[in-house]
C-alpha cells in the first residue's frame, strides 16, 4: 500500500533503550515518527496483555526495547521479557498474525545508531506487511 | 482515585528552536485544548528557566491545578527541576510528569507535520498517565555512613583521604600486597619531572596513618548485595602466609628464600623471590608468600624463611578469610593495565627482548628498577645508543586493537625520551607519531622542550619491527617526506594502549555497566563523570577511561564529594514508585514473589489470620515492575504506573 | 581410508605436477585419499576475490559445489587457490550479499548451501590427520635439518577471513616439521610478501622482496626453506640467480620434505626440478 503509515507503539526501558533513544536525539539522528514511545522502568514491566491491547486498539506493530542480557538495571528483568515475548510470538502466530509485527531488541544507552537503524528497519517491515486491519478481533 | 477530580495543566516548551523549529507548538496547544481532559494549556520559550518555572507555579495557584504535564526535553534533564517547582506550590511532585518531545520527537523527525502529530500523541499519553497518578511520599531509609574504595592506586588513595578527612570511616581495598598502583612504578611524572614515588609516598603514608582509613591489601571484592546506603559486601583477604602483626618488614626471609620467579613490579624485567615485598616503600611494609611459587607450599620442602625469621612471623597454615562489611557507598578506582603483548605481534612484542612497553621502560628508568636507574637494554645489559619510541601502539587502531586514543602516551613518550637523553648524553631518541597531543597545563611547552633537546619526531606509523644482527630494525613511514624509513635501534619502546584493569565478570558482579572496551560507564559523559547509573557506586581514576595523574586526582576528589553528599544525612529517600499489593484481589499465589529480583515480596496472612496474601518490603522494592506484569489478577500494581494507566496511554497513542 | 575432496588448481596440475603427486602419496601413507574432483575449473585467482563481479564468482563456487559429491571438506595445496576459494565461500554468505548471492545462483546448475569447508593440506595434516599420526609414520628422520618455514602472504591474510594461524607469528608448518625430525628455525619474515605476483611486470621489485626474505632466513642459520605456496617456491628459488648476494638456499615445497620423511619415492619428490639444487644438502644430511 503506497500511503500506508503504520501505527507502532514502543515500550522502551528507561535505563537502556530510552536513554539510547535520547542519545539518538542529542546526535540529531533521523528516523520515521511512526513509533509512539512509552517509557517503562524495565522491559519486564511489559505485561503481554499490553501488547495485545495495542494490536487490538489499532497498532500495526509493537516494539519492546530493553537492556542487553546481563546488563539489566534490575538484574534479570530482561530475561523475563525474553521469555514472555517468545511465548507471545507463538501465540500471535496461532492467531494468524505475522510474528514479525512484534519486535524485541536489546539496545543499550550508548547504542543510538542501533536504535535508529532498528526503528527504520521495523517501520519499513511493518509497511511491507501492511495494516493489521482487525486481524485480531475483540473476541 | 478518579480522574474527574484531577485538574491538569499542560505546559509546552519551545526550547528555543530545538522543539519549536520542527514541532508546530501553537498547533499542539490547540489540539490539546480540544481534549476535554485538561484545564489549561500554555506554552513558553524555555520552561526550565526561572520565568518558565514561575509561569507554571503561578498557573498552578491560579487554576488550582493538582496535576502537571511539561512537554519538553528528556526527563533525565529536568524532571527534578519541574517536580521541585510544583512541590514548592503544594502539588505532589509525583503528579508532575514529563513528555519527551525533544530527544524522542523534534530532534529525530524530518517532516514537521509528522513531528507535530507525534508530539501531540506523546503529550496525550502523558496526560492520561497523570490523570491516575497518586500523590506519593518518598520512603526514608537509613544510610550506613561508611565507604568502600576498590583500588589503592593514586585515585583510590585520594578518594579515601578525602572521605576520611570529612569524618567518615573508609575501607581501602587493594588486590596487591601494597597500595600505590601504577604511579608507584613510574620514574618521573610529566611535565614537572617530579620523582613519582616521592610525591606519592606521602599520600600513601597519610592513608596508612589516618584513623578513619582501614587498609585491606592483598584482598579482593568477592560479592556485593544490597543497595545504596545499605550494601553488604564480602571481601576475600587472601592468605599471605605471614602474620602481619608480627612481621616488621626486615626482609631477612627474602634474602634466604631460594626460589625465584618473575617480578611483576618490574614488569618481568627482573626476578623476585617467592617470599617478597612488593617494593621497598611498600605500604603496608610487609612481605607475603606467593603460594604457587613457594617450595614448601607446593612440595613440602625448604622452610628456610621460617627458620630465619626473628619474629616468628611465618604462618604456613594461613587461609583466605572472607570479611563481611556493611557500607553505604562504593567507589571504583580499579585503574588500568597496558595492552596484551599478543595484540602487537607485528611489532615483535613478547618475542623480541629489546622491544618493551611504556611501563617496562619506566622501570628501566627508575632508580629502584632493574638497572638502578641506568638505561640498559634487557637482552644484554648494554647501554642503548639509539632508542626508538613508537606512539599509538594499539591505540587509534580500530582494525587491529583499540579505536580510542590512550591520552597519556604522547606526554609520557616525550618524558621518557627526555629522561633517556639526560642519562645517555650521546644517545639518539627517535619518536614515530601520528599526532602529538599535549592538551594539559604546561604540556605543549614540555613537548617543545623535547624537540629542542634534539629528539627526532617522525610522523608516520611503524609497520614492522624485527631483529637483525643484534639490532632491532624498525620499519616505518615518514609521511611528511613520503618515504619509507628504516631505523636500526638498540631498544624500542612501545607506547601501548591503556586498557581497563577490571574484567567483565567484575562489572557484572557489581552490576555497573562498562562500555564495549570495559571502561566503566559514567552516569552522563559531560555532567556526571564520577557517578554511575547504579545507585551507590562512584568512579575515580583510569578505570573510567584513559587519563593522567592530575585528572585521576581531581576525579577522585569529585567522587569523594559525591560520597560525602550521600553521607550528609543519615537517611536517604527511597523512590516511592514501587509496587504494592491489593489485598482484595491477592490470592497468595506467590507468582510475584518468585519473579522479584530483590526479594522484596513475601507471603503472609491477612488480618483475619487465615487468608494468604503478599506483603511488600518497601525498602527493597526498586520499582522494576516485573511483579506487576506477572500478577495474573492485577493485584500487584506499580504505583503511578498501573495497568489502567498503561492501557489508556496505549489507546491514546494509537488514535 | 578417509576420502577428502581435493582441488589441485592449475599450477599443480601442470607445471608443478610433482608437488601434486607427492602430496597425494603422503596422504595415502597417512590414511587419507585425496580424491581429485571429477570436474573442476580454475579458481579464478585474484579476479575472483572481486566481490561485485558476478561472473567471476561463478568460477570458485562451481568447485565448492562439486566438492560436496565427495566430502564436505575441500583440500587444496596451493595457497592462492586456498585464499580465493575460502574467501569466496565466506563472503558469498555474508548478510550484505544476500541479493547478490541469489542472482549468482541463477547461473549455477545446482543450488549451493555454503557448507563446503575449504582447507589447506597443512590444516588437514594438523586437524584431520593429526601431527602425532604423521610422526608415527615417519620412516626417515630428518636428522635435525634446519628448516625455515615460509608461509607467504596469501595463506595468512586477510586474517579475519582466513583464520589460518596467527598472521604475525604463524607456527603450523614449524610445528609439523618439528614433529618429523627437522629443526624449525624462526625468522622475522615468515608472512611477508615475496613479490611472486608481480614477477612478470615488475621483476626488480619482486627480486628485492625475495632478497629481503632470504636475508632474514640466512641470518637465522637455516639450511633450507620450506613453503606452502608453489608460486613462492618458484619465485624465491629462481630469483636467487638474479640477486646481488648468493644465498644458495634450497627452497622446498613442504610436501617434498614431508614425503622424504614418510619414505615416498625420490622420483616422485623430484629434486631435479629446482634452480638451487637441494641434492648436495640432502646428501650431506644423509637423507638421500
Amino acid at each position: 500500500m503506497e500511503n500506508f503509515e503504520p501505527k507502532i507503539i514502543g515500550f522502551i526501558c528507561k535505563w537502556c533503550t530510552s536513554a539510547g533513544a535520547d542519545l539518538a536525539g542529542t546526535s540529531r539522528m533521523k528516523y520515521p515518527p511512526n513509533m509512539i514511545p512509552i517509557t517503562v522502568f524495565c522491559s519486564s514491566r511489559v505485561d503481554p496483555q499490553y501488547i495485545l491491547w495495542a494490536f487490538k486498539n489499532g497498532a500495526d506493530g509493537v516494539f519492546v526495547g530493553g537492556c542487553h542480557p546481563n546488563d539489566c538495571h534490575y538484574q534479570d528483568g530482561n530475561y523475563k521479557t525474553m521469555k514472555r515475548i517468545s511465548i507471545l510470538k507463538k501465540l500471535l502466530k496461532d492467531l494468524g498474525m505475522e510474528e514479525e509485527r512484534l519486535r524485541l531488541e536489546w539496545i543499550s544507552a550508548s547504542e543510538a545508531e542501533k536504535f535508529r537503524k532498528t526503528i527504520i528497519e521495523f517501520t519499513e517491515m511493518i509497511k511491507k506487511l501492511g495494516p493489521l486491519d482487525g486481524k485480531i478481533t475483540s473476541q | 482515585m478518579k480522574s474527574e477530580t484531577k485538574r491538569i495543566g499542560v505546559f509546552v516548551c519551545h526550547c528555543g528552536i530545538n522543539i519549536a523549529g520542527t514541532v508546530n507548538v501553537p498547533e499542539v496547544v490547540k489540539r490539546l485544548k480540544e481534549s476535554a481532559d485538561v484545564i489549561t494549556v500554555l506554552d513558553h520559550q524555555y520552561c526550565c528557566s526561572d520565568p518558565g518555572q514561575n509561569l507554571i507555579k503561578d498557573t498552578i495557584e491560579k487554576e488550582k491545578l493538582d496535576g502537571v504535564v511539561v512537554a519538553c526535553c528528556s526527563p533525565t534533564l529536568h524532571e527534578n527541576t519541574f517536580r521541585k517547582a510544583v512541590a514548592s506550590v503544594g502539588v505532589n511532585p509525583y503528579n508532575c510528569e514529563i513528555a519527551n518531545i525533544r530527544e524522542q520527537c523534534s530532534w529525530v523527525t524530518e517532516d514537521k507535520e509528522k513531528a507535530t502529530d507525534k508530539a501531540s500523541k506523546i503529550i496525550k499519553t502523558i496526560i492520561k498517565k497523570v490523570q491516575y497518578d497518586e500523590p506519593l511520599t518518598p520512603i526514608s531509609i537509613p544510610v550506613t555512613r561508611k565507604a568502600l574504595v576498590v583500588g589503592g592506586g593514586v585515585a583510590g588513595i585520594q578518594v579515601a583521604l578525602d572521605i576520611a578527612n570529612s569524618g567518615f570511616p573508609v575501607m581501602l581495598l587493594e588486590k596487591n600486597p601494597s597500595i600505590g598502583g601504577k604511579m608507584s612504578q613510574l620514574s618521573e611524572t610529566f611535565p614537572t619531572l617530579d620523582c613519582s614515588q616521592c610525591i606519592l609516598t606521602p599520600k600513601m603514608v597519610e592513608a596508612k596513618q589516618h584513623p578513619n582509613i582501614t587498609l585491606m591489601t592483598y584482598s579482593e571484592l568477592e560479592s556485593v548485595s544490597g543497595y545504596i546506603g545499605n550494601f553488604k559486601v564480602k571481601v576475600r583477604q587472601k592468605a599471605k602466609y605471614i602474620d602481619w602483626d608480627k612481621c616488621t618488614g626486615c626482609d631477612i626471609c627474602v634474602g634466604k628464600c631460594p626460589k625465584k620467579t618473575q617480578d611483576e613490579f618490574n614488569q618481568g624485567l627482573t626476578e623476585r623471590k617467592a617470599v617478597y615485598k612488593m617494593f621497598p616503600q611498600a605500604i603496608p611494609n610487609r612481605v607475603v608468600i606467593d603460594a604457587p611459587n613457594c617450595l614448601y607450599l607446593q612440595k613440602g620442602a625448604c622452610r628456610l624463611c621460617e627458620k630465619h625469621c626473628p619474629f616468628d612471623a611465618i604462618k604456613f597454615d594461613d587461609k583466605d578469610v572472607i570479611a563481611e562489611l556493611e557500607v553505604g557507598a562504593i567507589v571504583l578506582a580499579t585503574g588500568y593495565e597496558l595492552l596484551d603483548k599478543k595484540m602487537l605481534g607485528s611489532y615483535g612484542f613478547g618475542k623480541i627482548k629489546n622491544v618493551v612497553d611504556g611501563l617496562q621502560f619506566e622501570r628501566i628508568l627508575s632508580a629502584g628498577g632493574p638497572y638502578a636507574g641506568e638505561v640498559k637494554r634487557p637482552s644484554d645489559g648494554k647501554v642503548p645508543e639509539r632508542v626508538v619510541f613508537v606512539q599509538c601502539a594499539g591505540s587509534r587502531d580500530p582494525e587491529n586493537a583499540m579505536a580510542y586514543c590512550s591520552k597519556i602516551c604522547c606526554m609520557y613518550t616525550a618524558k621518557q625520551a627526555i629522561l633517556y637523553k639526560h642519562r645517555v648524553h650521546h644517545g639518539e631518541a627517535v619518536v614515530f607519531y601520528i599526532d602529538v597531543r599535549t592538551g594539559g597545563k604546561g604540556f605543549e611547552e614540555f613537548y617543545k622542550r623535547a624537540t629542542d633537546e634534539g629528539i627526532l619526531y617522525i610522523r608516520g606509523k611503524v609497520s614492522k619491527i624485527f631483529e637483525k644482527d643484534g639490532k632491532v630494525i624498525v620499519w616505518g613511514a615518514d609521511t611528511l617526506t613520503g618515504k619509507k624509513i628504516e631505523v636500526d635501534a638498540d631498544l624500542v619502546v612501545l607506547a601501548t594502549a591503556m586498557v581497563p584493569a577490571a574484567e567483565k565478570s567484575f562489572a557484572q558482579m557489581i552490576k555497573v555497566t562498562q562500555d564495549e572496551y570495559g571502561w566503566f560507564t559514567e552516569a552522563h559523559p559531560k555532567l556526571r563523570p564520577v557517578e554511575t547509573l547504579t545507585g551507590g557506586f562512584y568512579l575515580a581514576g583510569a578505570g573510567q577511561g584513559p587519563k593522567d595523574i592530575p585528572e585521576a586526582v581531581s576525579q577522585a576528589s569529585a567522587a569523594a564529594s559525591k560520597v560525602v553528599n550521600l553521607f550528609a544525612s543519615d537517611t536517604l529517600e527511597h523512590l516511592p514508585v514501587i509496587a504494592g499489593v491489593n489485598e482484595d484481589l491477592c490470592s497468595g499465589c506467590s507468582v510475584c514473589i518468585d519473579v522479584c529480583p530483590y526479594k522484596a515480596r513475601e507471603l503472609t496472612v491477612k488480618e483475619d489470620g487465615k487468608k494468604k496474601t503478599v506483603k511488600v518490603i518497601e525498602v527493597l522494592c526498586e520499582g522494576c515492575g516485573a511483579c506487576s506484569a506477572a500478577c495474573p489478577v492485577g493485584a500487584a500494581q506499580q504505583k503511578n504506573f498501573k495497568d489502567t494507566q498503561i492501557e489508556d496511554m496505549v489507546k491514546v497513542g494509537l488514535e | 581410508m578417509t576420502q577428502l575432496a581435493y582441488y589441485p588448481g592449475c599450477t599443480l596440475y601442470t607445471k608443478s605436477k610433482n608437488l601434486d603427486l607427492c602430496a597425494r602419496e603422503t596422504a595415502q601413507i597417512l590414511g587419507v585419499e585425496l580424491k581429485e574432483l571429477e570436474t573442476w575449473n580454475c579458481c579464478g585467482a585474484i579476479y575472483s576475490t572481486v566481490q561485485d563481479d558476478l561472473a567471476n564468482q561463478v568460477a570458485p563456487v562451481r568447485n565448492l559445489i562439486e566438492a560436496q559429491k565427495i566430502s564436505n571438506k575441500l583440500v587444496t595445496l596451493c595457497a592462492a587457490c586456498y585464499n580465493v576459494l575460502k574467501r569466496s565461500n565466506r563472503n558469498l554468505f555474508l548478510k550484505e550479499n544476500d541479493v547478490y548471492r541469489k542472482r549468482m545462483m541463477n547461473y549455477l546448475e545446482t543450488e549451493y548451501d555454503g557448507k563446503t569447508e575449504v582447507n589447506h593440506y597443512l590444516e588437514t595434516l594438523k586437524n584431520d590427520i593429526g601431527f602425532d599420526r604423521v610422526k608415527s609414520k615417519v620412516k626417515k628422520n630428518l636428522n635435525g635439518l634446519k628448516v625455515a618455514s615460509y608461509y607467504g602472504c596469501l595463506m595468512l591474510r586477510p586474517s579475519d577471513e582466513l583464520n589460518f594461524d596467527d598472521p604475525d607469528n604463524p607456527t603450523m608448518m614449524d610445528d609439523m616439521f618439528s614433529t618429523i625430525g627437522a629443526s624449525s628455525v624462526d625468522f622475522a619474515f615468515k608472512g611477508e610478501c615475496c613479490g611472486g605476483y608481480i614477477l612478470v611486470n615488475k621483476p626488480d621489485v619482486a627480486t628485492k622482496c625475495a632478497q629481503t626474505i632470504l636475508d632474514s632466513i640466512a641470518a637465522s642459520g637455516a639450511e633450507c626453506v620450506a613453503t606452502t605456496c608453489p608460486l613462492c617456491q618458484y619465485n624465491i628459488d629462481n630469483q636467487q640467480k638474479l640477486m646481488s648476494k648468493q644465498f644458495n638456499l634450497p627452497i622446498f615445497y613442504f610436501t617434498q620434505l614431508l614425503g622424504l620423511a614418510l619414505g615416498v619415492d625420490e622420483k616422485i619428490l623430484n629434486f631435479d626440478n629446482h634452480c638451487i639444487d637441494p641434492k648436495p644438502l640432502l646428501k650431506q644430511k644423509g637423507l638421500i
